[in-house]
């Protein structure tokens, strides 16, 4: 192996690439202090990275808007069960 | 009772198995939109979604006086495993495992919280909210299940895996294609995900 091949193969062994999974952990804080570090420091350097992370926001971003709520009257019948639980 | 509003789950089952109702009151008002959307978008027909909903009430309500929880604080994700758990019981009662859309038609606004808008804003917001509703209904099942956990449910990767019983890779992956499925729709029907 020449010099600049060998230069090559140890640079990139030094460098973990961020995956997709990385990303998702790290959008919902489930990446750790270490990695999210990474990660991070992954999306601020790569366009790339930063696109796919971005679009991940987003879809949480949509999901957060749509709450249901459930009919008053399911909430009655549950509460009626609670009290007479207690008698 | 100091104000409940204020206190955490643990105390709050704590109070409601000393007797105090209105612990569990509080329990439901801080959950109900989150365990509701979570099963909801599992059987994606109301009136089933209400009746899962409200089982899966009875059957905490039932563990709590049986001193059955011990989930250490963790209540939101032990409520949404129960609501899943009762989704696939009924599935397999059913025999029927909603994997294509239902053709049901309902405004998702008839079981919106009501905000203060105006009409205009009102509409606006209807129609963006319909289709955030048909992007996750358009997603399959197993795709939706972990989305659900994991962003409605609060349960972690790792406990999705443990829950589903699968690779927590797979999880993950399940959650990639989802968004993936997800950004595709948005781009097809240029839907603005941002405001």
């Amino acid at each position: 192996m020449s010099f600049i091949r060998y230069e090559i193969f140890k640079m990139k062994s030094m460098i973990k690439t961020t995956t997709q999974g990385d990303l998702i952990l790290y959008a919902f804080n489930e990446a750790g202090f270490i990695d999210g570090d990474r990660i991070q420091r992954n999306i601020d350097g790569d366009p790339l990275v930063r696109e796919e992370f971005n679009a991940i926001i987003d879809s949480l971003h949509a999901l957060n808007q749509v709450q249901l709520e459930p009919s008053q009257s399911s909430i009655d019948k549950i509460l009626a069960f609670s009290i007479a639980g207690k008698a | 009772m100091h104000n409940p509003q204020s206190m955490s789950d643990r105390d709050l089952v704590r109070l409601y198995q000393k007797g105090q109702e209105e612990a569990i009151t509080e329990l439901i008002h801080r959950y109900k939109q989150k365990i509701f959307t979570s099963i909801f978008f599992l059987v994606r027909k109301r009136e089933l979604a209400e009746d899962l909903f409200q089982e899966t009430f009875i059957k905490i309500i039932t563990s709590l006086r049986e001193k059955r929880y011990n989930e250490e604080g963790k209540f939101l994700p032990w409520a949404i495993r129960i609501a899943h758990n009762l989704v696939i019981d009924h599935f397999r009662k059913d025999r029927h495992m909603p994997m294509q859309r239902d053709t049901e038609e309902y405004s998702v606004f008839d079981f919106m919280p009501q905000r203060s808008r105006n009409a205009v804003e009102e509409m606006i917001h209807e129609e963006k909210i319909n289709k955030v509703r048909d992007l996750i209904e358009q997603l399959p099942f197993e795709q939706r299940e972990v989305v659900i956990m994991r962003h409605y449910g609060e349960l972690s990767f790792k406990e999705i895996s443990k829950t589903l019983d699968i690779n927590i890779n797979t999880a993950l992956g399940r959650m990639h294609y989802a968004i993936l499925k997800m950004r595709e729709i948005v781009k097809e029907e240029k839907i603005n995900l941002r405001e």
